[in-house]
Parts: structure tokens; C-alpha cells; sequence
């Protein structure tokens, strides 16, 4: 089993340099830089030639490469080029765990809502129930989730003041846990309305395949009752190639959390990524790309392994 | 001088301001502090609803997030809208952009212009309890001159020859020309010499002190700056002109302006800057009592520019009919609602040198049609103008994100088909944007943009032929004739010489529609309704914040 | 729905161009299996009514400027906001455009974008796939190790920086799209691949000496053109919201060009929703339907080229 861990962590090297190429590339591509945000008659031109070379801006780009993986590796990520004398670092650090926390939360959600529709689905495939639950996570699907986010705020928070409008505690208040749930609520469920319809999916195909596996016949023949059938023994291989699946979602989470932080004025990492896009504060756009990344990598990491721990016909 | 801040997030974030503007937060030089002081203690005690109570901790609510709080380093509002709060600039321009004193009782200029004495007041503190002196604001207004000064503001500072603290409280500065607009100099933030002396000039701009503890003497002091969400200052007990009303401000972070309203709506947020595509919102809010409104011109106008590097754009005749082409009321109508004025000037009516006897083109598609005939544009098959087997049709440029600008875009497209002109709008991305429009690109044909205009009416920035390889005059104007009157108005120091010389360049300016102006917004305040004591200020959203209080 | 012998694919997919050969015989009997795909499909319901509404959205689009008396840009200014009425009968928009004509241009658009940048990524995504699955070892290894990369991202991170980068177009969003879309095709046609190229008609194919482009594109793959399309069919509805998600941040097709995405985020504010409650409804009820009946269509098309699913 380490030797397993352990083989999967080095196949993730080349992975993970692959990434660190990726987005270096793309964002170098890009016409524009920060000086552009300095029109002012009172800039003068040579004031922003200094600029460029104090940030290395005028370096080849295989040096800035070198340079930025160089320090990366080290845990430093740079300054912004925005916000002079802000480590890049101090930036993900405030904002992560925020967006970690909504991810968190949202999936939470998502699962514990979806699951059961989807063995619900399972049980009476082509039916009544069957296709309402599809018709409804297909809804979800196909809704644009900052529409669903405004309609929300509008009816939720405005009209009928449920619901904080945005952000993520009341201020000038003390920390108060309740606070922070309320606050958690409606972000959380628009950024799982989209992954709850691929789980919900998801889940309803796994369970079709194994209901009809020859252990839940030979359960089903033995006189056990329907529920523990389809609990007991299918469930627990149901879930399974579910498992695989939400390693796979983690990256539309954090595509979701664009969406979603702006509607909701969330502080987390998908706003900074939104501001520091349009700013072209390249090292900011590098290191949240470069973090989702590895994330999305870990996550499918942890993924492989609970697959492997609990699929005993896996080998490793 | 620079882009027009109230139209949409992106230009909050992103766009320059003027620092000159920032500092506001100063008692007139006419009115002892003293007597300030008494009278808001005497208050204290037993206040009723019509005067000022002490206390109250008030949420502003912002589309843009700060960078750093140190005048001499930011760009963005932001960041000086709260460096406002914690510094004191030695001068400021009040709601009539009259120059008052700050932290300067007073000052006097030498007959030839060349040497200022500035006196400023006695008792100033910093935060930290440390004296505020003469040394200080030499220190401060002499690291720009440094050789090994890295922020954005050298140029501000260039007409200084030298700069000496005379005594405690009075500054000495001696200038290389004489320079009318030298107050708006003034207005930066002064530092502390004795928290920032050792660190070398070429780190400052990223020294912690900008970020995690800056120290000024302003009428607040900074507290807490939670990334992404707000930041927070507090009520300066020791303030030299008087504690705040307030006990607190927080700066809440709010980057949607749909959120940014249902925030309002709530009472989330006690102030915000209302852009007008919402202002039905926030008249029904303050119909529904949740908000009051302050509604007045701002400090700026928008533009359509043409860029006369373009063959298109040279023939006067040609710009002159773009302007008659397009109906600037109904577009005023369609895109604020009627919230605006048509612009003709290069200034805005509020400055003490704007001229409204300009030359005006007001819409007329026979006279566009008849303009571009005698410029030798006729109809070609398709309906499109021809001259010498050329198309007359060109791109509008603009910023995305601002609801307004895209409008106007479009609006301008549909309306210069009428007399034959093919426009194709290109709604981009902030940065490219601006990179393309600007020295050295001037990749671009016409350009909808804004500017939000100093307190001081210096045209040079923005109209002067030296501006035009460098600097913003990106349309590439020229006249020498207002070169030698923009060269001379700053040498001016009379200012009914000045407003007389400024006159003619006005007119000249409007004469050749280098741009076609469009208008003069209004800005929109919403507050809370228990907020008192604000004053409406055409160019700084939290103008004297010290002054404010709550009626709770 | 009988087919000739020798032309044995279901016609479902004029916009995937992955054989630059004419379709070869196939060395077994699908149309059968067609058959019982097609009876399958017929089956469900909610497929069936997809692909209904489908088909009468791309006529809208196809035949819009035959359907409306107005230009989609033409303005009356002081009009702006009117409500639906007899004249207009979707309303007005904010620059006084009507709606309705908006609406069915904004459809040419939206799907122009959904079917042309679905088309480019399936094109991409087959190639890489097919060649890793066929050739297999170093190239296969490294191929999904490139999928791996991309698969990694969030994609709508990458869309924003790479969309920010070139200006927002039809042209580069739909290249933007392509570019992040294919690697789900790219692994699934590999899959395939791994597994048919043991098959005996290949390995018969092989010892004959046909070209390997051949066998690739005239024998394999039209073995694997099920799950392919149902990826497709999935995918036209993803781009499409993923239009709208960019239009939102104000990064989607640009105004004038009229898509349901920048319509639905010119309506996306609180005043609007006060002041004109309707003009959201249309675009945002369309991207949800179109959206919705790609995803049934895909669904169904899924099921019925399943031969493990039986009904």
C-alpha cells in the first residue's frame, strides 16, 4: 500500500511540472502589463521603465520561468505586482482557507443531497420518480449559476432578509459560529447545484450496474429485505466509482468558486484570481492556477487511495 | 488628471487617481482648531438629534480593494480614499475646490513665484504619539526627488529645487520656475522621518509600514486590514483638530455592484457610490426611507477621442461633423437615464476656469452630411462614405465592464450609419486596452474613455504637443499656438491671467473636437440615513469623514 | 430507419469531422445494434422532446432574419426597457433593440459557438486519443500525461486568463473553448482504442498491411463513434453555459453581436430586476431550455448506445 502512495506521488512530478509550464505560457502570452494600470499624466514613461525592470518584466521569458519555479519550490511565490510589498504567498494564505471552507461545505451539501436521489433514481429506473429526480438535477445543471445566485440574494436576502447578503460574518460583530453558517448557506448551495446533478447522475448509473451484479440477486433471493439489500450490499460498491468521480469535479468546484465568491463577495482565492486576471498581476494568476492545480492533483491523489482502500479487487 | 472614476468597478480598481484630490480630510486654515476642540467636547454630553454625538462605527462600502496606504507609492482610490483618513496633507481643495489649509495654517509665495513659506500648525501628533514637525515634511516631499525613489510620483515633485525646514513649524520650498499649480503638490500624505528614516529610500515602496502598520496623523487611525474584506480604522483621540465624531470606519471590500446594492438595501453597508445604471435602485431605496441620496455633477467628463495619427481623423472639418453626428441628449437619455449634462469643453463646469462660450456642435445629421461633402467624402453603393476609393469606417474602442461605455459604443455605431459611417465597436479588456491606446501604440482609430479632472485647470497633461510621444495626449493634438498658451498658464500666477489664458486654449481645444465630449456625470452618494455632516464633494466621495457622525 | 450496408453510422453527427476517408465497411453488424439504439432512444421521453426542441431552435436560428421584421442592431433609443406588447413581442432591451429579433440572432450565435467549438475539441480530442490508444507505450504514456495537465486546471481559470488575453471573440472564444475541451474526448476514444486495437478485425486488418491511418480512422473509430457523440451532445450544453459564466464576468461575446449569454448578463442587476422583471426571462429561460434539452438528448443517446443498460 505505501509503496503504492509512493509510486503515485512520483508519477505526479511530471504532472506537476507540466502544470507549472502550462499556465507560465499561457499567462506570457498575454499583450498588457501592470503599468498599463498607471495611466496617469504623472507617470512619466521612464518611471515605468523602471517599474519593469525592478520587477524583471523585461527578463527573457525562459529566466522568468527558471526564476519564479526556483523560488515556487521554495515556498515564495513573489510579490504582487499590484500590490507592492504583498507576498504572494501572505495573499493565498488569507484567501484559501476561505475558498477551502465554502468547497468544503458545498460538498458536503452536494453529496448528502444527491446520493440519496441518485439511489432513488437507481431503484426505480424509468419511472415517474426516476425522471423527476433527472429532470431536476438536469435543472440544475443547466442553470446559469449567477443567475441562480442574484435570484437568490433578490428573494432570499433582499426581500425577505433570510439571509446575509454577501461576505462571509457580520462585522464589528464578535465570531459567533451561527453567524458564519448563515453566512455559508446560499453560497453553498449555488456552487453545489451544478456538481449535485453530475453526482446525482453519477451515483444513479453506479448503483443501476451493481444492483444488477449477481451478489445483490443471490442477497435478493436469500429473502433479505429490499432496503437492507440495496443499503447494505449495494450501496457500499455503489459509492465506490463515486468516489473516483468527485476527484474529478474538484476543479469545476474551483471553477465554481469564481462565479459564486464574486455574486457573494466571498473573500476567497476565485475573486482574487478574477481581480488579479484583469490587473495582469502575473505572479498573483500564476500561483492560484499553479495551487488549483496541485490541489485538483492531491485531490485525485486521495481519491485513487480511498479507491484502492476500499475496492479490494484493486491490486497495488 | 486622469480617467474618469465613477463609471464602473474596473476603473475603481484599476485606474489612477489623482492624489492631488485625495487629501480632504482638513479644517479651513481660517478656523482656529482650538475652538474646535471646545465645542466638540462641550457636545459630548448632552447632544440632541440636530447636533453632533460622538461615537457610532460606520461601514463604507467599496467596488474596489486598497493596494497599499502611502500616497507616494499608490495608484488605485482605493488605497488613497483610506490614506485620506490616516495622513494629513498639508494643503487641501474644498466641495468649491478653493485651496484650504491642512496642515498648513498658512502659506506665502515669494513676488517671482519661486519661494513658498508654508507655517503649519503647532501640537500636530502622529498615531504614535510623536511630534509632527517641519523635518517631516521635508523628509516626505523630498524622497520623490530621490534618485533612488521608485514610485510613480517623481514628476509631481519636479519643479522643487530645494526644500528646507526653516523651524519646527515652517517649511521653506524653493521651485525652479514659477508654477501655478503647485498646491495640488501640497496635498500628499506627510510621513513619519522618525519610523521610515533607516529604511533605504529604494525599499520603501515595499515596506511593511504601507501595508501592515502605516502611522499618519490624520483623523483615524489604522487598526486592522483583513485581506479581501475590509479594513478597518479607528477614531484619533489625539487628532490637532479635534477627535472624529466616529469611533470607527470600516472599508468593506464589496466587488459586485449588484451586491454592493442588495448590501445597501440591508443596511449592510452605511455609504456607498451609486453607479447610474442603478440609480432607479437607490431612488426607490431612499423612497422606501432605507437610504438618502446625494446627488451632484462630478469633477469629470467622458469622451469619444480620435486619433489623428489615423488619416480619418486629420481634416478638422471630418471631427466636426462626427460631433454633429451624434445626439449627445438622447444618448443621455438612453444610457443615465437623463443623469448627466452634455459636455462641449475640455473642463468641467465646477472648475473656476471653465469656459462655456466654446464653440458648440450640436446634433445635425444635414450639417454632418454637408461637412463631409466639403472634406470630399461622398456615398459610395453600399451607403458607405468613400474618398479615393477608401471607406470611411473605423473601430471604437473601450474598456469592458463599463456598462455605459458599452452603450455609448454601440450607440455611436448606430448613429454614424445614419450619415454613412461604418463603426465597429471593440469592447476590451482593461489592461490591453490601455496598452493599445497609449504612447508608444496608438494602436487604435477613435477611443470612449473618461477623465477625472484635477482640482487645478492645467491643460498641459492632457493637450500640449510635448504630451504626445510620452505622455496621455494619446490623440495626438497639436496646436502650437495653445502650446505657448498651455506653456505660459502655469507661469501665471495671477489667477484672472490664468482663467483669461485658459479661456483661449478652451476655445481653441473645442474648435478643432479633438474629441467629440460627450458629458459631465453626476456621482451618487447613498447613506445611511442616520449619517450627518456630510458634505457633498465633487471630487472625494469621503470629503471630510472626520465631520461625520451618527444620529443613533 | 434503415441504412444502406454500406454506410453503416448513424447520420447524427454532420459537425464531427474525424474521417477524412469515406466510412469502410464495418466487419460487424451494427445496424442491429442501430436499430435497437434507435428504439431505445425513441424510448425516452425526455430525449425525444430535446431533440425536438433542438431541432426547432437551430431552425429558429438558421431561418431568424426571415422570422423578424427588425434588425437585431437597429435602436430606438427612447423605447429602451418597453415591455412585451404587440409590436414587440419579447420587449425591448436597454438600447431599445427588440428583444424578440435579439433572441433568435442571439441563438445563432450561442449555438454557432456551442456546435463549432464542441466540433474543433472533439476533432482534437480524437486524434490525441486515437493515437495514444492505437500506438500505445512512450506516446500513449505521454500523450495522457498532457491530458493530465490539462485535466488538472479548473478549466473556467484558464478560459479567463487565455479569454483576457486575446480580446473576447467569436473567433478566439470558440478556439479558447477547443483548446480546454478536448480532453475527455482525448481519454475516451483512447479507451476505446486500448481496447478494440486487440480486436481480430484489426490484428486482420494489420497482417493485410493496411496503413495505420487507415485502420485508425475507417475501422476503429467508427466502433467508438457512440460514446464520442453523447460526449458532444453533453458538451454543445456546457460551452453554452460556459458562454453565459464568461458574459457574466464581462468576458463572453462582446456587444453588439447579440448572444443569450450577454443578454442574460446585460439584465443581471438588481435595477432591472425591479424595473423590468421580464427582460432577464427570455435569454435566461433559453439557455436553460437549449441547455436542458442537449443534456436529455445526451442522456438518452448514452442509454441507447449502452448495450450493458437494458430497458
Amino acid at each position: 500500500m505505501l509503496s503504492y502512495i509512493i509510486r503515485r506521488i512520483i508519477m505526479a512530478i511530471p504532472l506537476l511540472i507540466g502544470i507549472s509550464i502550462l499556465s507560465f505560457g499561457i499567462i506570457h502570452l498575454a499583450p498588457g502589463d501592470p503599468t498599463a494600470l498607471m495611466m496617469d499624466p504623472n507617470i512619466k514613461p521612464e518611471d515605468m521603465e523602471a517599474y519593469k525592470e525592478k520587477y524583471g518584466l523585461n527578463d527573457p521569458p525562459h529566466i522568468q520561468y527558471l526564476k519564479w519555479v526556483g523560488n515556487m519550490i521554495q515556498g515564495d511565490f513573489g510579490q504582487s505586482l499590484i500590490r507592492q510589498g504583498t507576498d504572494v504567498s501572505f495573499l493565498i494564505t488569507e484567501r484559501l482557507p476561505n475558498t477551502l471552507f465554502l468547497m468544503l461545505v458545498s460538498t458536503f451539501l452536494a453529496l448528502i443531497i444527491s446520493i440519496p436521489f441518485g439511489i432513488l433514481s437507481a431503484r426505480k429506473p424509468y419511472t415517474l420518480t426516476d425522471y423527476s429526480v433527472t429532470f431536476t438535477s438536469f435543472l440544475g445543471l443547466a442553470t446559469p449559476n449567477f443567475w441562480f445566485g442574484l435570484v437568490l440574494i433578490m428573494f432570499l436576502s433582499v426581500q425577505l432578509g433570510w439571509f446575509p447578503t454577501g461576505g462571509i460574518a457580520t462585522l464589528n460583530e464578535p465570531f459567533s459560529l451561527w453567524d458564519r453558517i448563515h453566512h455559508l448557506i446560499l453560497p453553498a448551495l449555488v456552487l453545489a447545484t451544478a456538481d449535485m446533478a453530475a453526482l446525482t447522475r453519477y451515483t444513479r448509473t453506479s448503483m443501476l450496474e451493481v444492483l444488477k451484479q449477481d451478489y445483490i440477486r443471490t442477497a435478493r433471493a436469500k429473502g433479505f429485505k429490499e432496503r437492507k439489500v440495496v443499503y447494505k450490499h449495494g450501496l457500499r460498491n455503489g459509492l465506490i466509482p463515486v468516489i473516483t468521480i468527485f476527484g474529478l469535479l474538484l476543479p469545476s468546484f474551483f471553477a465554481g468558486t469564481v462565479i459564486v465568491e464574486k455574486i457573494f463577495n466571498w473573500p476567497g482565492i476565485g475573486l482574487l484570481f478574477i481581480d488579479a486576471a484583469f490587473q495582469r498581476d502575473y505572479p498573483v494568476i500564476m500561483a492560484i492556477t499553479v495551487i488549483a492545480a496541485v490541489l485538483t492533483v492531491i485531490g485525485n491523489l486521495i481519491a485513487d487511495i480511498l479507491y484502492a482502500v476500499f475496492d479490494p479487487r484493486i491490486e497495488y | 488628471m486622469k480617467v474618469n472614476k465613477k463609471l464602473h468597478w474596473l476603473v475603481l480598481l484599476t485606474f489612477v487617481l489623482s492624489i492631488f484630490l485625495a487629501a480632504c480630510n482638513a479644517n479651513p486654515a481660517s478656523e482656529p482648531s482650538e475652538n474646535e476642540e471646545e465645542t466638540t467636547s462641550e457636545n459630548e454630553e448632552e447632544a440632541t438629534s440636530g447636533e453632533p454625538k460622538q461615537g457610532g462605527d460606520i461601514i463604507v462600502g467599496s467596488i474596489g480593494a486598497p493596494t497599499l496606504f502611502n500616497d507616494l507609492y499608490s495608484t488605485d482610490i482605493s488605497s488613497s480614499d483610506i490614506s485620506g483618513w490616516l495622513y494629513d496633507g498639508l494643503v487641501s481643495f474644498d466641495e468649491n475646490l478653493a485651496p484650504q489649509g491642512a496642515l498648513a495654517k498658512e502659506w506665502e509665495t515669494s513676488e517671482d513665484g519661486l519661494e513658498w513659506t508654508i507655517k503649519l500648525h503647532e501640537g500636530v501628533k502622529f498615531h504614535d504619539g510623536e511630534a509632527l514637525t517641519a523635518d517631516d515634511v521635508v523628509f516626505t516631499y523630498s524622497l520623490p526627488l530621490n534618485e533612488e525613489y521608485t514610485g510613480p510620483r517623481a514628476s509631481d515633485f519636479e519643479k522643487i529645487d530645494k526644500i528646507e525646514a526653516v523651524d519646527d513649524t515652517t517649511v521653506k520650498i524653493t521651485l525652479s520656475e514659477p508654477y501655478a499649480p503647485f498646491l495640488t503638490t501640497l496635498t500628499y500624505g506627510i510621513l513619519p522621518e522618525h519610523i521610515l528614516k533607516d529604511v533605504p529610500v529604494a525599499e520603501l515602496g515595499e515596506n511593511e509600514f504601507n501595508t501592515k502598520s502605516p502611522v499618519g496623523s490624520g483623523p483615524f487611525k489604522f487598526e486592522e486590514w483583513k485581506e479581501g474584506q475590509y479594513v478597518k480604522v479607528v477614531a484619533n483621540d489625539d487628532y490637532f483638530n479635534g477627535r472624529p465624531y466616529l469611533d470607527s470606519i470600516t472599508y468593506k471590500i464589496v466587488p459586485d455592484a449588484n451586491a454592493l446594492m442588495a448590501q445597501l438595501a440591508n443596511g449592510d453597508v452605511h455609504q456607498a457610490s451609486v453607479q447610474s445604471p442603478d440609480l432607479k435602485t437607490a431612488e426607490k431605496l431612499q423612497d422606501d426611507g432605507k437610504i438618502q441620496l446625494s446627488t451632484d455633477l462630478s469633477l469629470a467628463y467622458t469622451y469619444l477621442g480620435y486619433n489623428q495619427k489615423n488619416e480619418l481623423f486629420q481634416d478638422i472639418k471630418v471631427r466636426q461633423a462626427l460631433t454633429h453626428a451624434i445626439d449627445r441628449e438622447t444618448m443621455i437619455q438612453a444610457v443615465l437615464d437623463g443623469d448627466g449634462e452634455v459636455a462641449h469643453a475640455p473642463a468641467s463646469p465646477l472648475s473656476w476656469a471653465y469656459n462655456e462660450n466654446v464653440a458648440k456642435f450640436d446634433y445635425d445629421v444635414e450639417k454632418a452630411k454637408s461637412l463631409l461633402e466639403e472634406a470630399g467624402w461622398t456615398p459610395g453603393d453600399d451607403g458607405i462614405l468613400q474618398k479615393d476609393g477608401k471607406k470611411f469606417s473605423f473601430e471604437v474602442k473601450t474598456n469592458q465592464g463599463n456598462k455605459a461605455r458599452e452603450q455609448i459604443a454601440q450607440i455611436v455605431q448606430e448613429q454614424l450609419k445614419q450619415v454613412g459611417i461604418e463603426v465597429k465597436p471593440k469592447i476590451m479588456e482593461w489592461s490591453a486596452f490601455i496598452e493599445d491606446v497609449t504612447a508608444p501604440n496608438w494602436k487604435y482609430d477613435a477611443v470612449i474613455l473618461g477623465w477625472s479632472l484635477s482640482a487645478d485647470p492645467d491643460p498641459t497633461a492632457l493637450w500640449h504637443s510635448k504630451e504626445r510621444e510620452e505622455g496621455l495626449n494619446f490623440v495626438h493634438f497639436s496646436d502650437p499656438e495653445l502650446d505657448k498658451l498651455m506653456d505660459e498658464n502655469t507661469k501665471q500666477l495671477e489667477q484672472s491671467d490664468r482663467k483669461e489664458t485658459i479661456a483661449k486654449i478652451q476655445e481653441g481645444i473645442a474648435e478643432q473636437q479633438p474629441y467629440t465630449f460627450l458629458y459631465y456625470p453626476n456621482d451618487h452618494y447613498a447613506l445611511d440615513p442616520s449619517i450627518k455632516g456630510f458634505v457633498h464633494h465633487p471630487s472625494s466621495e469621503y470629503y471630510q469623514i472626520e465631520k461625520w457622525w451618527m444620529d443613533k | 430507419m434503415s441504412q444502406p450496408e454500406n454506410q453503416l453510422q448513424p447520420n447524427v453527427q454532420p459537425n464531427v469531422p474525424v474521417s477524412p476517408e469515406p466510412m469502410a465497411p464495418l466487419p460487424q453488424k451494427p445496424d442491429t445494434l442501430t436499430r435497437i439504439a434507435v428504439d431505445k432512444f425513441m424510448k425516452n421521453k425526455l430525449a425525444v422532446a430535446g431533440l425536438i426542441l433542438l431541432v426547432f431552435i437551430i431552425f429558429a436560428a438558421i431561418f431568424a432574419p426571415v422570422l423578424t421584421p427588425y434588425e437585431p442592431s437597429s435602436q430606438q433609443l427612447l423605447k429602451k426597457l418597453t415591455p412585451p406588447n404587440g409590436e414587440h413581442w419579447l420587449g425591448v432591451d436597454t438600447l431599445g433593440r427588440d428583444m424578440y429579433t435579439r433572441m433568435l440572432y442571439g441563438a445563432r450565435v450561442s449555438l454557432l459557438v456551442g456546435f463549432a467549438s464542441v466540433a474543433a475539441s472533439i476533432f482534437i480530442g480524437t486524434i490525441v486519443g486515437a493515437v495514444a490508444g492505437y500506438y500505445g507505450g512512450k506516446i500513449d504514456a505521454f500523450l495522457m500525461r498532457v491530458v493530465d495537465v490539462f485535466l488538472a486546471f479548473p478549466s473556467l481559470f484558464l478560459l479567463i486568463t487565455l479569454v483576457t488575453i486575446f480580446d473576447p471573440g467569436i473567433d478566439k472564444l470558440i478556439m479558447a473553448f477547443a483548446l480546454f475541451g478536448w480532453t475527455a474526448t482525448a481519454r475516451l476514444v483512447r479507451g476505446e482504442f486500448l481496447s478494440l486495437r486487440s480486436r481480430e478485425f484489426v490484428l486482420a486488418a494489420k497482417t493485410m498491411g493496411v496503413k495505420s491511418s487507415k485502420i485508425i480512422f475507417s475501422h476503429i473509430l467508427p466502433n467508438a463513434m457512440g460514446p464520442i457523440i453523447v460526449t458532444a451532445t453533453l458538451n454543445v450544453g456546457i460551452v453554452i453555459l460556459a458562454e453565459s459564466a464568461l458574459s457574466y464576468l464581462g468576458l463572453g461575446i462582446q456587444p453588439p453581436t447579440p448572444s443569450w449569454g450577454n443578454m442574460l448578463q446585460d439584465a443581471q442587476s438588481l435595477t432591472i430586476m425591479y424595473e423590468a422583471p421580464w427582460y432577464p426571462i427570455f435569454p435566461g429561460l433559453m439557455i436553460l431550455v437549449t441547455v436542458l434539452a442537449f443534456n436529455f438528448v445526451g442522456d438518452g443517446l448514452r442509454d441507447a448506445f449502452d448495450p450493458k443498460m437494458k430497458s
